[in-house]
Order: structure tokens, then sequence, then C-alpha cells
């Protein structure tokens, strides 16, 4: 009974934006050679200069509050990068969607090859681009390094590291006039690091909530483990990390997380902001066995399949296509003794 | 077909799962290798950047990070070239708590970086640190005889003159301090802060601030005596200098070296380098030699115009003050090069720069026939000017 979502239409417009992509990078590899080729650092006049020039025009902005201009420099960037974010929660979303599918192909088809004939018309089908979260990270990832270094300068803390930003600051008197930036924002001194532990708590907190509302709940078992040990090896190790670094990079980590959570939101919805999904529960072997048994009219005839699998199958299929059927046995098989009494007693 | 089949499901529970293990291990790694190599990186610390003083034959250091020592010069001389090292007569803080005669109980002293050359009497060094600490240490043994507290960090020097110590501070406020008990005679709020050395002269203090203001204050009161301060385009880094009887200098962040009236308090003239200007300008037999962080050497006249075709170029910004020893200007940048400079004409006198190797941010001094520099971190180099550049020794001072 399952409604298999119907191609997309318009090529033309999803063939552009998945263009986008590389152009980008092509342009930025283009760039790359033409600055080697000049001797000069493309590192530094590509992302570190121009990122530490914006930072010190949005302190004019906000008057002088460093702090708040890390704040504002986040939510512009993440406002810029955020169709490659939406793009990145979709494409989770849609291959989310597609996983039940994908896990019959793994099981229909043995060759290799014809396997991967099938996944990619699946892919197709379900407009999935599988490499659609990379940029997006790339981009996270690099801003973060280069946002880290330009704080160095920025704020380094010691007067010596103002000598490492007279090289890169741009000649503007609206700039050089903002120099020694304000380095104190709340608690904070942004150039070093937390000791009061509120601003590293605050990234790992942020970063796990992100993680759980991102985590794809149907995945294959190597990619639920996978999931599972992100979901706390991230903020711990980010926690770990904003002890040693700069609190402006710490402040940036908790603005993009809480941005990443409206993003997600806004694709996923308010389905996924339940405060149970982010209790450190994992699945007990009771929900494969529940969504076995809900899932049993599709499969019924996979005996070799494998209980995980089936389940986080059956949970994809009541997300995208049979939305009333799954989730109800699942949690009374789960919780059922004692929501049956609740319910007795109201 | 059905062979080829066979082999696949043969091949299948064996090379997927190990490529995804692989591949689902890969990415977590790769993240926490990426992160701990940013993580790794550690968060600039305030080093320090002063330079020695050499007063009654004893040379004062800094041999590391928030540290003072006393050096015979006579133990620098007849060094072994490999791994010389010298033993200071003291050093401050000797342990980790000291006790000040003007204090009840002892305090844990972290200086972290000391930035500018301390002046010296008969009876003690005095020096601030960046944790806030003026110190007055006792010239002959390394016991602190007062602190005091200011409530900033201390980054420019300490001015000695007439028993009174003048200091400024990160929290904007110039002291004015009994070098007999450290007790605070006068203050004045530059209301910005003070990174550079106040110049005192007999009729008034000079010091500038961040926020490009330079104030000139009656020694006594610390009373401003211009009707406005001079107000620079950025901020104040280069410790003022009289360039004559009538003008100071000054620069920094506006990538401008000014000439101030000093009776008015007007611009007299400005000169724009290529960078900002930090390191101390030189004023001698008439021309002003100053270094911008470009690494850009300017030779001026007293009314601001070049004098040398071009400007000499360092490979590296320059912070320390450039020095003018017979007829070589020599000029250290930040990677440790060293220069001869026909003053002249600003070419090259030395067949090629020394390089030391290490970052250097402080002002040199002359030692006899040697040139003594303190790198970052502590070491000393003494540098053999005869042998223009080419022989230098990197001393370990003993901490």
């Amino acid at each position: 009974m399952s409604v298999q979502a119907p191609p997309k239409e318009g090529g033309g417009g999803g063939r552009l934006s998945n263009s986008a992509p590389l152009l980008i990078i092509m342009f930025i590899l283009s760039a790359v050679f033409v600055l080697l080729a000049m001797g000069r650092n493309p590192w530094n006049d590509l992302f570190i200069d121009p990122l530490i020039n914006a930072l010190v025009l949005l302190n004019v902005v906000v008057l002088g509050q460093f702090g708040l201009a890390i704040i504002l420099f986040t939510v512009l960037l993440r406002l810029a990068t955020l169709p490659f974010t939406i793009r990145q929660f979709q494409s989770m979303k849609e291959m989310q969607a597609a996983q039940p599918k994908i896990q019959e192909l793994n099981k229909k088809y043995k060759d290799p090859k014809r396997r991967q004939e099938e996944m990619i018309k699946l892919y197709r089908e379900h407009n999935i681009n599988p490499l659609g979260c990379v940029m997006p990270m790339v981009i996270q990832m690099s801003v973060f390094i280069a946002l880290y270094r330009a704080l160095v300068f920025v704020v380094g803390g010691s007067p010596e590291s103002l000598i490492g930003l007279s090289e890169r600051l741009y000649s503007f008197n609206l700039l050089q006039g903002q120099i020694p930036l304000e380095q104190t924002f709340l608690w904070l001194d942004l150039g070093q690091r937390d000791g009061t532990l509120i601003l590293p708590l605050m990234v790992g907190l942020s970063t796990y909530v992100q993680q759980k509302m991102t985590m794809t709940p149907n995945a294959s078992p190597e990619m639920q483990q996978q999931q599972q040990m992100m979901a706390w090896m991230m903020p711990m190790m980010l926690t770990f990390f904003t002890l040693s670094l700069p609190s402006g990079v710490g402040i940036y980590w908790v603005i993009s997380n809480i941005f990443s959570l409206f993003a997600s939101y806004f694709v996923y919805g308010r389905r996924l902001l339940s405060w149970r999904q982010l209790l450190p529960i994992p699945a007990p072997a009771a929900t494969s066995a529940a969504s076995k048994k809900a899932e049993g009219g599709d499969q019924a005839g996979d005996d070799s399949a494998d209980d995980a699998d089936e389940a986080t199958a059956s949970e994809e299929e009541s997300d995208s296509e049979e939305p009333a059927s799954a989730p109800a046995p699942r949690t009374r098989r789960r919780y059922g003794k004692r929501r049956g009494k609740r319910k007795n007693r109201r | 077909m059905t062979t080829v089949n066979k082999e696949a499901t043969k091949i299948l529970p064996i090379g997927r799962p190990r490529r995804n293990q692989f591949v689902s291990k890969l990415f977590p790694l790769v993240l926490v290798l990426a992160l701990a190599s940013v993580a790794c990186a550690t968060i600039a610390k305030p080093d320090g950047w002063a330079g020695p003083t050499l007063v009654d034959g004893i040379l004062y250091v800094t041999p590391d990070n928030g540290e003072m020592a006393a050096i015979d010069p006579d133990d620098l001389s007849d060094l072994p070239n490999v791994n010389p090292r010298v033993v200071p007569q003291w050093s401050f803080p000797a342990t980790d708590d000291v006790r000040c005669q003007n204090e009840t109980e002892s305090q844990k002293r972290d200086l972290d970086g000391i930035y500018g050359s301390p002046p010296v009497d008969n009876t003690n060094v005095y020096f601030g640190g960046y944790d806030g600490g003026v110190y007055a240490i006792d010239r002959d043994d390394g016991a602190c005889n007062w602190f005091f507290d200011a409530d900033g960090p201390i980054i420019g020097g300490a001015t000695l003159v007439d028993g009174k110590l003048y200091i400024g501070s990160d929290d904007g406020i110039l002291y004015v301090l009994d070098v007999v008990d450290g007790s605070v005679t006068a203050s004045f709020d530059a209301g910005d802060s003070i990174w550079v050395t106040p110049l005192v002269t007999e009729h008034a203090v000079y010091v500038s601030t961040v926020a490009g203001d330079l104030f000139a204050l009656d020694p006594e009161t610390l009373r401003p005596i211009w009707d406005e301060p001079f107000s620079a385009a950025g901020a104040l880094l280069t410790d003022p200098v009289l360039a004559d009887e009538t003008t100071l200098l000054t620069g920094g962040v506006g990538e401008t070296l000014y000439a101030v009236d000093i009776a008015a308090g007007d611009e007299k003239w400005s000169f724009k380098g290529k960078n900002w200007f930090w390191a101390r300008p030189l004023v001698a037999d008439g021309t002003i030699y100053a270094a911008d962080l470009d690494g850009e050497v300017y030779a001026l006249d007293l009314e601001g115009e070049s004098i040398w075709v071009a400007p000499f170029q360092a490979d590296n910004a320059i912070r320390s003050a450039p020095l003018l020893v017979d007829d070589t200007l020599l000029v250290v940048d930040r990677k440790g090069n060293v220069y001869g400079v026909d003053p002249a004409n600003g070419f090259g006198l030395w067949p090629a720069p020394a390089v030391l190797g290490k970052t250097v941010f402080s002002n040199p001094i002359i030692l006899g026939d040697t040139l003594i520099i303190v790198a970052q971190g502590g070491d000393l180099f003494q540098l053999d000017l005869e042998s223009q550049g080419r022989s230098f020794l990197k001393i370990k001072v003993e901490s």
C-alpha cells in the first residue's frame, strides 16, 4: 500500500541548484591558482583576511561590541548558506524516506553492479543527492577553522596578536579606527577561554540537541551506530575543544547550532522537536520487534531481514508513506503496560 | 552468470560491511583530526617584549615570560659556542609565592608578560606586568620591596624621574607612584587603555591612549596642559619621543607618524607609512628614523620630508626600535633578522642580515661591541657588531 513519490518535474532548476556548489568550488579553485601564481597565500587572502575585515566592519555596525559582531556575523553567514543547509536537511529527509527501498534493493540484488544501477535509479526517483550534506559541512568546517584563526588575530588576547592583525587589516580608516577591539562580552573575554565552563557547556548542549534533531531515525545499523556515536562524541569533543579555544569561537558554535535548530524545524517541522527525542535512551530491541510486527505485511516473506533494519525501515515508511500505522504499536509495545494503566486511571 | 553471482554473494558479506565500517569510522576520525588541529593551535599568550636595560654594569633582562633577571655582563664573555648558558645573579619571581614588603602574606606571582624595559635606580628595578602589578625589585638580591596593583594589565613601560615612577595601565589610568613605598601620589584617567611608556620632561608628561588621544599633563598634578588632547585617527602605540625642543613624535594604527607641537598640542606634520607604527622612532642628528609594521624604515627630516630616495625594506614587521651605532643603523625585524643599514642613504651595509631565527619585538641595546637582543620566550642573543652580523651567540638564561 505504499504510495511512491512522483518523480519531480522541472529538472532545469534542480540541475542549476545542483551545479551551484560545483560552480562555487570551481570559482574558488581558480582563485586559489591565481593567488598561488602571484606568490600569495590563498588561505589567508581568500578566507582569513576577508573574514577578519568583515568581523571588524560588523564591529562598527554593532557600535564596538565585538561579541555582538560575532553573533551578527554568524547569523549573516548562516543566512547566506541557508540554501545549502536546507538542502542538507532535505537530502537527509529524502534519504530517510528512501531507506526502506534502499534496504530492499540491498537484499534483492546481490550483484553489486546491478544493485548500484538500481540505487542510482532510486536516487533519481527520489531526487536524492548522496553528497548533498557534504557542501554545508565543508563550509561549516572551513568557516570554523577560518574564524578561529581570525579570532586569534582579532582578539588574540595579547598585544603580540595585534602585530599579526596589522598585516591583515585593510587600509580603511573605518576599520583601522576600531583597533584594538573590545575584548569583553557578557562574562567572557573573547580572546581567551571561558574559565567558568558556562560557554563550553552551552556549546556541548546545543550541539547535542542539534545532533539529536537531525538524526536519521531509520538508518541502517552501521549508520545508526555512527549517528549514536556522533550524537555523543561531537558535543563532548566540542565541549572539550571550547575549553581550550577563544570564547568567540564558542559563541559562533552556540549561535550556529541554534540557527541549525531553526533550519531543521523549518525542514522537518514540529515532529522532531520532542523532548523525548533528546533523552539519551537508546532504541531498545523491543522497538525493532514492534516495528517488525507493524511492518509484517510488507516484508513478511523476508525472513533473513535484519531486525534493526526492519525497525528503522518501518519507522521510515510510517514517516513518509503510512503515517498512521507504525508509531502507535511501537510506543505501545515499549511503554504499553504503564500507559495502559494510566489510561485506565484516567 | 551463476558463477558470477555466487562470487558476488561470497564477496559481499565480507567486503561491504568492512567498507561501511571503515567509512563510518573514518568520518568521525577526520572530524576529530580537523578539530584537534584547530584546538592544538594555542591561544596567543601575552609573552611581553621588554628589552634589556644596562645600568651600572648590570644587565636586566626577561629570561622567560613574566620574569626579570639580573646578569653580570662579564658572564657573557668567553661563553662556549655550543649551548652557551648564563646563570643570573637573581631572578624574579624566584618561587611561585612571593611576599612583597608592603604585603601581609605571600601571593602567587604570575606576571604573564613584561612589556617595558625596566628603569633602575640605586635601590630598585621597576617594571609592570600583564597581571596588572607594578613591582619594585631590589637590584641587589631580587627581593620584592613593594608591589602596586593597577586595575588593568601593564603593557607600556615605566618612566623614573625624581623619585617618581610614571606608569600607564590598560585600565586607562596613568599612575604616579612614590618609589619608596609604591604609594600613589597622583593619577590621571586618560579614558582609554594606555599601552605606551610615558615621556616625562621638565615641563610635561606626555602619554597617549589606544583611543588615539595624546595628553600633555603637568608633571606634579597630572592636570592637562593642552585645552584638548591631540587626537589621531587610530590607536597611538609608539612611545612618544621628542624630535626637537618643540616637536613630539607619536604614531600607531592609522599608518601615520605624527609630529605634534608640544606647546599647543596641534599637528605640525604627519607622515604616512605603509602600515602601523609601533616601534619607537629614533631621533639622531636631526634625522628621524621610523619603522613600520610593513618592515619599512624611513628617514625623515624634522619637517617630515623623506631623506632617503626609498625606504629600507626589511623582510618582516618591525616593532623593535632602530638603533644607531657609529655609522650603522641597526634594525631588527619580527623574524629576528638583524640589518646593518647606512643611515645616509638607507642602503644595506652588511652583506646579509643576521638571522636569529626567533621572533623579536623588543628594543635591543648595545653592550660594548655587541648588540644584545631579547627574543620572545626569553632567549638572549649577543651579536658581534664587528662581524657585521656573521657572528652571534644564542644564550640561554637559566631562570
